[in-house]
């Protein structure tokens, strides 16, 4: 069968098993099945063993990783840092091809996974932004990609063994994993956090790892999928974006592959993302508070930890930028039970008595600074501005250590453009790719939907019910990908309504029936093995064209997907 | 397929509905930020055939960066014009922090974008791949 060559020897058996009854099953049922692969098989083969964990990895966000957190999560993230350890090179290239045989060669032999790890930053840097060519592009994607799962991979240790209380064990994570770490993701932030954690010797450097480490899992847990309601997975699903969002910073300019942890100081760890979970939350909160109460005891009382507390408070009143959650009420809490930070309006008060922060957005006066009002609305804005430029800095990689607000400003309208360069490039490049998709829209929303939780979740419907317009506003309103993976406009009978596509491209349907067919089939299986966002793609698709797509899909003999085109 | 012109003209179209449309899916995902109704409300105008690329591009920030230095000062607001123009409605923005603000919101929305796309063309390419070897 046409699976089996696709895999080939690497493919687990079992999987494989699985994967050729899910193409024959005739019922959407069994999609979960496969999803859902128990990740706590028996040990392996080396290269299996990879691809159970990983297949378990992204499996097993839907089921597993709720039961229980901190142990599951721990021991993912132990085979994850075997996943790191192993050869995520070809694991990843495993990812993006395995089917195809140029990747067999890393695929056997993952001698080196130092050197390709970091080599292999640099050639998906030089090749992505290139002519919008498919082959070219393709050999550098898994290559761009790799950092990106390796990234991904190896942020997972971190937050796996990351527990309500264990802040120390946390950093007692940090030096277990220094040599996975630095393997896998050489020139990227985690380095440096690593090396400051495993050197030992500068504190605030650890603990703006931990910062980070600390931002990122709010990160992670504010952006919960829906699919499975579940920490776990959104955890997942978010580091793997948040890795590849970064590694897309990256992939296109190599100078700003520099290190950004090591700021212990005024790092804003509520992002701008705060967790929605509850649960999740007070996670975030308890670990944070620890961050705060040893930011303050190691971080040398300047100016900085003023900022950093200025910050905290004033983002309790700042609701535009943060959404107002309990961390903002933690910090509130824990701000005045430090009693460090307050003050109010500086219009009477000009000395450093700390007291507790009201609403107002309250500056500490500085010694030797002057202290009228207009200076100090003045200085107010000003470090309102220097705040938010240090948070813009924590987003463009690679500018911790620009100085200065012009070069920074450069840094970050060079980013800027590349990020929509790069946009701009991807869908020339996913125009090339599929000449049947028309518009993204709805399912970079849905991408978003995963990252971002609840929060299209009123667009969502409207869009689907959008779907009987004509074509040309179809565009713009339906899906565009999964109508045509899902509507077959010569079977429409069995379809829901809801997908119709319009008699614009009904011509070329039937050949794209089968293309999309063998892409749905695909889909279910690369789904196990990509990257999150892949296997959300998959489960978008999968969600929303359960029973009809697949009984329409699978309906017909899988000889039908020999060739097309 | 077409002919090469045919087909580049057909690509770049597809390719501007994709971009755009990501655009949108991007935008809607990000309400209620100032740049993400600026790209809706750019998108409208460009659909219903009204290229106003012009519509507030008089509103320049004025005011200053509290750096002391003239020349700095003025290098410092010309990035800054540079980073309005980037940024969608970041010419109707008038403080730096709302900018920088829509700025940092904006940055992660286009990374998420990215990354979403990406893994797109990743899973077609692999398609596409697999399509070709069979």
């Amino acid at each position: 069968m046409e699976n089996d060559a696709f895999w080939g020897s690497n493919w687990h058996s079992t999987v494989a098993k699985r994967a050729t009854s899910m193409s024959s099953a005739a019922a959407g049922q069994s999609l979960p099945c496969l999803l859902n692969l128990d990740w706590k098989q028996p040990p392996m083969s080396n290269d299996a063993d990879l691809e159970t964990a990983l297949s378990s990895l992204v499996s097993s966000q839907s089921s597993h990783l709720a039961a229980s957190d901190g142990a599951e999560m721990r021991a993912l993230g132990g085979r994850l840092g075997t996943i790191c350890n192993s050869g995520e090179i070809s694991l990843v290239a495993q990812l993006h091809s395995a089917h195809s045989s140029c990747y067999s060669t890393p695929l056997n032999s993952p001698p080196k996974p130092n050197h390709s790890a970091r080599d292999h930053p640099v050639q998906g840097r030089g090749g992505f932004p290139g002519p919008a060519n498919p082959s070219p592009g393709g050999q550098f994607m898994p290559l761009s990609a790799d950092p990106w799962f390796a990234e991904g991979a190896a942020r997972l240790p971190r937050g796996g063994g990351m527990s309500s209380s264990s802040f120390a064990g946390q950093l007692g994570l940090l030096p277990e994993t220094p040599g996975k770490l630095s393997r896998a993701s050489s020139g990227k932030s985690l380095t440096g956090s690593r090396m400051g954690a495993t050197e030992n010797g500068n504190e605030s450097q650890v603990l703006g790892a931990a910062l980070m480490e600390m931002e990122m899992r709010s990160r992670f847990r504010a952006s919960l999928t829906s699919e499975a309601s579940e920490p776990g997975n959104g955890r997942e699903e978010s580091s793997i974006e948040e890795a590849s969002s970064l590694r897309g910073a990256s992939d296109s300019n190599a100078r700003k592959r520099k290190a950004v942890a090591g700021k212990g100081k005024g790092k804003e760890a509520p992002s701008l993302y705060s967790a929605t979970n509850p649960a999740n939350v007070r996670l975030n909160s308890l670990s944070f508070l620890l961050l705060l109460n040893s930011l303050q005891f190691h971080i040398c009382k300047t100016g900085e930890l003023q900022i950093f507390q200025v910050q905290m408070t004033e983002e309790n009143s700042d609701a535009k930028r943060y959404k107002p959650g309990e961390i903002n009420a933690v910090v509130k809490m824990e701000t005045e039970q430090n009693g460090d930070v307050g003050g109010e309006p500086r219009k009477e008060d000009d000395d450093k008595v700390p007291e507790p922060p009201k609403d107002y957005i309250h500056v500490r006066a500085r010694r030797g600074q002057a202290t009228d009002a207009h200076s100090l609305a003045e200085r107010v804005r000003r470090e309102k501005i220097s705040k938010r430029m240090k948070f813009l800095q924590d987003l463009v990689p690679g500018c911790n250590k620009v100085t200065g607000k012009a070069v920074m400003l450069d840094e970050i309208i060079n980013y800027v453009q590349s990020l929509q360069r790069q946009v701009e490039f991807l869908s020339m490049k996913l125009a090339t790719l599929n000449p049947q998709l028309n518009n993204m829209d709805n399912l970079i929303l849905k991408q978003m939907y995963q990252e971002h939780g609840t929060m299209l979740q009123p667009v969502y419907p409207s869009e689907m019910a959008s779907a009987q317009y004509p074509y040309p506003l179809q565009g713009i309103e339906t899906s565009g990908l999964e109508s045509q993976l899902v509507n077959p406009p010569s079977r429409t009978v069995q379809l829901p309504p809801l997908y119709g596509l319009s008699d614009a491209t009904s011509q070329a349907s039937s050949m794209n029936y089968k293309s999309l067919t063998k892409r749905v089939l695909l889909l279910s299986q690369l789904g196990d093995f990509c990257e999150d966002d892949l296997q959300s793609v998959a489960q978008i698709v999968f969600r929303h064209n359960q029973e009809t797509a697949f009984s329409a899909s699978f309906s017909r003999p899988n000889a039908s997907k020999s060739d097309e085109n | 397929m077409d002919t090469d012109g045919k087909a580049d003209a057909g690509l770049l179209e597809r390719s501007r509905r994709i971009k755009t449309a990501a655009e949108l899916g991007l935008a809607r995902s990000s309400r209620g930020r100032h740049w993400s109704r600026a790209l809706l409300l750019r998108r409208r105008l460009l659909i219903s055939k009204e290229e106003t690329t012009t519509t507030t591009r008089a509103a320049v920030e004025v005011e200053k960066l509290g750096v002391e230095d003239e020349p700095e000062e003025k290098m410092l607001q010309a990035r800054v014009r540079t980073l309005q123009r980037l940024v969608p409605g970041g010419e109707e923005i008038m403080e730096a922090e709302r900018l920088f603000e829509e700025t940092a919101d904006y940055i992660e929305a286009l990374q998420e974008q990215v990354s979403a796309m990406r893994a797109l063309a990743c899973l077609l390419h692999g398609f596409q791949r697999t399509r070709g070897g069979s």
